[in-house]
């Protein structure tokens, strides 16, 4: 029942209501149409019977038998529901009968016949009748009445039954709407002037959806905000690591370029020696322009969905954090499995988890510090599992680390944005998700991608 | 020759009165007659010796057929309801209005006869019934006609003159005149 369309609901109950009202109504006017009949039917017997017993009593009483076959003949022709006539004599004897069709079935009135000098019963007259014609046309009208009754009943049911789809369409467009509502097919809700409660329910419920896409629309800008500003963090984050990476190389062509103009002003080179340390700092400004080709790859903000490797897209991470992450040891399974999507926003969910996890060793001076990573998937979808052995998470944080705006990393300028930005970068892009528990070393992170999304 | 005159005499009576008389008739009136005797509400006031006495009227040569009647009536009703009944059977000249019968029944006679008897049984309260209904028009109260049906015919205007009063289940099957 709850799975009918509230019009089919609707015009079953009128159907149940109505045929339970018309049953009744007729029956009952059927039943007291047919009673009233039927007493009128005994009444009016009764007065025949009772103008035909006398004549009938005062013959046999005077012996004219003879004059019986005439009494009754006159009576059923002038009486159409009487079919027969029998007078039996006190012994039970028929002593006359007068039979028009089949008295099976056929009422009887019986009564006792006297004589009407002596008063001693002399016999029995049993009059067998029917229903007059007058009670059949009444019975006739009656059905014909039902009949109409129940036409009409039928034509008012189909006027209620279209009444009842034209005020409900507006609720059943709403339904189609919203059935197929989302943002991005710019479903419009109209609202009417009608002031019915269906036309409120509709005129709400757009209202309610006009307020709803404002409030996703204000939460989308907010969320890019937040994007943004998490995107500017990480490029902070990156140029340090820039710098970092480039301090070394920096100084190693400061090195050459210094013991080179030593050499020049001792004149101590030749052309084999220059060419040694031209190629020492052509390959070092070859590392350095690579790792900008790294970063940039990563902080480029236009890059399109692509297909990529998922142990080779940990790999790039492990280039871009290659400071952090020369004194952590990593035991990655290279299982090659390849998605579609945005490479730039797996990365970005790596590197969040990787950085808390060295940010986590700094904190609590972790001394043999280790990431385990895991790629694996079922039928359905693919796991990403990243492991370190920094002693877990506090469990009152457990919950509350995908939280906008909760970090631990106060002293060192976290934003605790890494991790929801994360969260939502799986719900939204790889239709999965970022789960976190405590393992007997630390926490373990398992990335959820769907493969309906990715493959 | 006298003998021969006697006997001619008394087969002509004989047959003039088998041929004159309907037999079903005869029958049906020695069944429904002596019934109506019985209707009127002062019959007791009218009992010889607590009889009902029914006196036939007959013309001398009549006397065969009156005395079939006599029988039939004695057959059908040995009792009238609690009474005894006695059919006598008197020559229309022979008729006295000193000491009347319960009820009279009429044969074939003169009609003037006729007209004076009933005349007489009118004011004494007295039931009288005809064999040939035309003698209703003489007096007589009851006659009785049959065709495809038995008609029994009350002289109604005699019937109010001789202040009987009958049970009114009568009035059912009579036919006023």
């Amino acid at each position: 029942m709850k799975n009918l369309s509230i019009i089919t609901q609707i015009a079953l109950i009128n159907v149940l209501v109505m045929s339970l009202f018309m049953g009744i109504f007729i029956y009952k006017n059927y039943t007291l149409v047919s009673n009233q009949l039927g007493l009128l039917e005994d009444e009016k017997i009764d007065s025949i019977v009772k103008t035909l017993v006398p004549t009938i009593s005062i013959n046999l009483t005077l012996g004219l038998e003879e004059n019986l076959k005439e009494i009754m003949n006159n009576s059923m022709a002038i009486h159409h529901e009487i079919v027969a006539i029998e007078v039996l004599s006190k012994d039970n004897q028929m002593v006359y009968n007068s039979y028009k069709e089949n008295i099976k079935s056929k009422k009887v009135y019986q009564v006792a016949l006297k004589d009407t000098i002596l008063k001693t019963q002399i016999g029995e007259l049993r009059v067998y009748y029917t229903f007059s014609s007058i009670y059949s046309k009444l019975l006739d009208e009656l059905s014909l009445f039902l009949i109409f009754i129940i036409f009409f009943f039928i034509i008012s049911l189909l006027i209620a039954s279209l009444l009842v789809k034209y005020n409900l369409s507006p609720l059943k467009s709403l339904k189609d709407k919203m059935l197929s509502y989302s943002l991005n097919n710019q479903t419009k809700f109209t609202q009417e002037d009608f002031k019915n409660e269906i036309y409120v329910i509709n005129n709400s419920a757009a209202k309610m959806i006009q307020k709803i896409e404002e409030e996703i629309e204000k939460r989308i800008i907010y969320e890019k905000e937040i994007m943004q500003k998490n995107r500017l963090a990480s490029m902070g984050e990156m140029i340090d690591n820039i710098a970092h990476q480039w301090r070394q190389p920096l100084m190693k062509v400061n090195a050459v370029l210094l013991n080179l103009d030593r050499n020049i002003e001792l004149k101590s080179y030749d052309d084999a020696y220059l060419k040694e340390k031209i190629e020492d700092i052509s390959n070092t400004l070859f590392f350095m322009s690579n790792t900008i080709d790294t970063f940039r790859e990563f902080l480029s903000p236009n890059k399109a969905k692509g297909r990529f490797e998922i142990s080779n897209s940990i790999e790039k991470v492990f280039a871009v954090l290659n400071t952090s992450l020369h004194d952590v040891t990593i035991d990655c399974n290279k299982k090659e499995l390849f998605i579609e999507a945005f490479e730039s926003e797996f990365m970005q969910v790596i590197i969040s988890i990787i950085s808390n996890a060295i940010d986590v060793f700094e904190q609590r001076a972790i001394e043999y510090k280790k990431l385990s990573i895991d790629i694996f998937e079922d039928t359905h979808n693919i796991f990403v599992s990243i492991e370190d052995n920094a002693q877990g998470i506090e469990q009152s944080n457990l919950d509350k680390i995908f939280d906008p705006y909760f970090t631990t990393k106060h002293k060192t300028g976290g934003t605790g944005m890494g991790l929801y930005i994360s969260k939502m970068i799986m719900n939204s892009s790889f239709g999965g998700d970022i789960l976190v528990k405590n393992s007997s070393k630390g926490a373990k992170f398992i990335l959820k991608i769907s493969k309906e999304e990715v493959l | 020759m006298i003998f021969k005159i006697l006997l001619f005499y008394f087969f002509s009576a004989t047959l003039f009165a088998s041929g004159v008389y309907n037999q079903n008739i005869l029958n049906i009136q020695a069944k429904v007659f002596p019934k109506i005797i019985l209707s009127d509400n002062h019959l007791e006031d009218k009992l010889q010796d607590n009889s009902v006495v029914l006196t036939i009227l007959y013309e001398e040569i009549d006397a065969n057929a009156a005395q079939i009647l006599k029988k039939s009536i004695e057959k059908n009703y040995p009792s009238l309801k609690n009474y005894k009944l006695e059919v006598i059977l008197t020559k229309y000249n022979d008729f006295k209005s000193d000491r009347l019968s319960s009820s009279y029944f009429f044969l074939l006679g003169d009609t003037k006869q006729i007209t004076q008897i009933s005349n007489v049984l009118t004011t004494k309260s007295r039931l009288s019934f005809a064999y040939d209904d035309r003698y209703l028009d003489f007096g007589v109260i009851f006659g009785l006609k049959m065709s495809s049906k038995i008609d029994i015919l009350l002289n109604l205007k005699k019937l109010k003159e001789s202040k009987i009063e009958l049970q009114n289940s009568i009035f059912n099957v009579v036919i006023m005149r």
